[in-house]
């Protein structure tokens, strides 16, 4: 690796350190970390899914299967008999230092509310902070996040001073779309003027919040009793 | 827009980077979209250790696309699709998945597509089970926590 900043070797400046260990805030940091997991899992005989990367699988003989989900250092764990579950938390606290937060309620800014015959996905926390920030909180609620006329083109209007927040709340949009298919059309058309947005793209823009203002508490259901049949 | 059972689990909306000469051509690449991440979630749930019960429905608004998919037929309106495209027709016969038509009116994607009225809109909101918590429940919550 390069020297860091401020502990260049003066008399050596075009040197390069060997690394010895990774740490955390490099470059090879998530990779050396993921490395060191994948191992220790695979050594638990679990197995690294083909589908995703961070999936990892266990069947065990009795026909229980053990599933782990891995975003960089958050795990979610999953099995019907919750013996199994506190026995692999204890292997992996064995060996990481880790915190056990229970059942899951809250996951990379998703609420997870389960019930008994469902379970609740939303971004409730994430809509109010979002429109605390662009100052919307006290908004009338609109019923539908675009307008059905007027369609939205690229030269129509002012061109904005500063597109900066426009982009970063079209972006912000972009997250929201996980539990929110009901946005994801009017997100999409937003997106298409991030490069140069106008007044009309910033009106629409705040209509979608106001939308959202209204239906800050929606979210997807997932049954837990429905049949497994998919369709499109 | 994916489903399973009767909850969404995957959806997507975005501009075609393509420009189509026909309905058929525009609806037809749409499909092949579909049925990619279709494909996808079929292997994922195979790897999980689950099958579906039953073999996954493609639901397309386009009478002209549900017909190409079954009937082979080639003629000079469709001659220039690329051939990339044409793997969704090599899937239908050996039963993997099987693509029916829907009319407008019934189509919930319709929600990915285009600004809605509101009565449409509320209609296809209720049909994707996206809805609120009951203010109770929320505050059972919180009490909770």
């Amino acid at each position: 690796m390069l020297q860091p900043p401020g502990f260049v070797d003066k008399n050596f400046p075009g040197h390069i350190c060997r690394l010895k260990k990774a740490l955390y805030g490099l470059k090879q940091a998530p990779r050396a970390w993921y490395t060191e997991l994948r191992v220790f899992l695979l050594s638990l005989s679990f197995v690294n899914s083909t589908i995703d990367a961070s999936l990892f699988i266990h069947h065990k003989p009795a026909g229980v299967t053990l599933y782990l989900l891995v975003y960089v250092d958050d795990i979610i764990v999953t099995e019907i008999s919750p013996a199994e579950v506190s026995t692999l938390i204890a292997t992996l606290a064995a060996r990481f230092s880790l915190k056990d937060l229970g059942c899951l309620n809250y996951f990379l800014g998703v609420e997870v509310i389960p019930s008994t015959a469902d379970i609740f996905l939303s971004q409730r926390k994430y809509i109010t902070d979002l429109l605390h920030k662009s100052g919307m909180t006290d908004t009338k609620p609109t019923s539908t996040p675009l307008s059905p006329t007027g369609k939205l083109l690229k030269d129509s209007g002012d061109l904005l001073p500063s597109p900066t927040e426009y982009r970063a709340l079209v972006g912000s949009l972009q997250y929201l779309s996980l539990t929110r298919p009901d946005i994801a059309f009017s997100k999409n058309k937003l997106a298409q003027f991030m490069q140069k947005p106008r007044t009309v793209h910033w009106t629409a823009l705040k209509r979608v919040l106001r939308y959202l203002a209204g239906s800050f508490d929606k979210g997807v259901f997932i049954s837990t009793t429905a049949t497994l049949n998919l369709h499109a | 827009m994916l489903y399973l059972g009767s909850t969404p689990i995957s959806w997507s909306s975005r501009k075609q980077c393509y420009v189509a000469c026909s309905s058929i051509e525009a609806e037809y690449k749409a499909l092949v979209d579909t049925v990619s991440e279709l494909l996808w979630v079929l292997s994922l749930f195979t790897e999980l250790g689950h099958t579906p019960t039953a073999n996954p429905v493609v639901y397309c608004d386009n009478l002209g696309v549900t017909h190409l998919n079954v009937n082979f037929v080639f003629h000079s309106r469709m001659k220039h699709i690329a051939l990339a495209y044409h793997f969704v027709r090599e899937n239908v016969p050996n039963g993997k998945f099987r693509v029916s038509f829907v009319s407008t009116d019934d189509q919930l994607a319709d929600i990915l597509t285009k600004p809605l009225l509101r009565p449409k809109f509320d209609y296809l909101l209720f049909k994707l089970h996206l809805s609120f918590r009951s203010y109770n429940l929320w505050e059972d919550i919180n009490n909770n926590n």
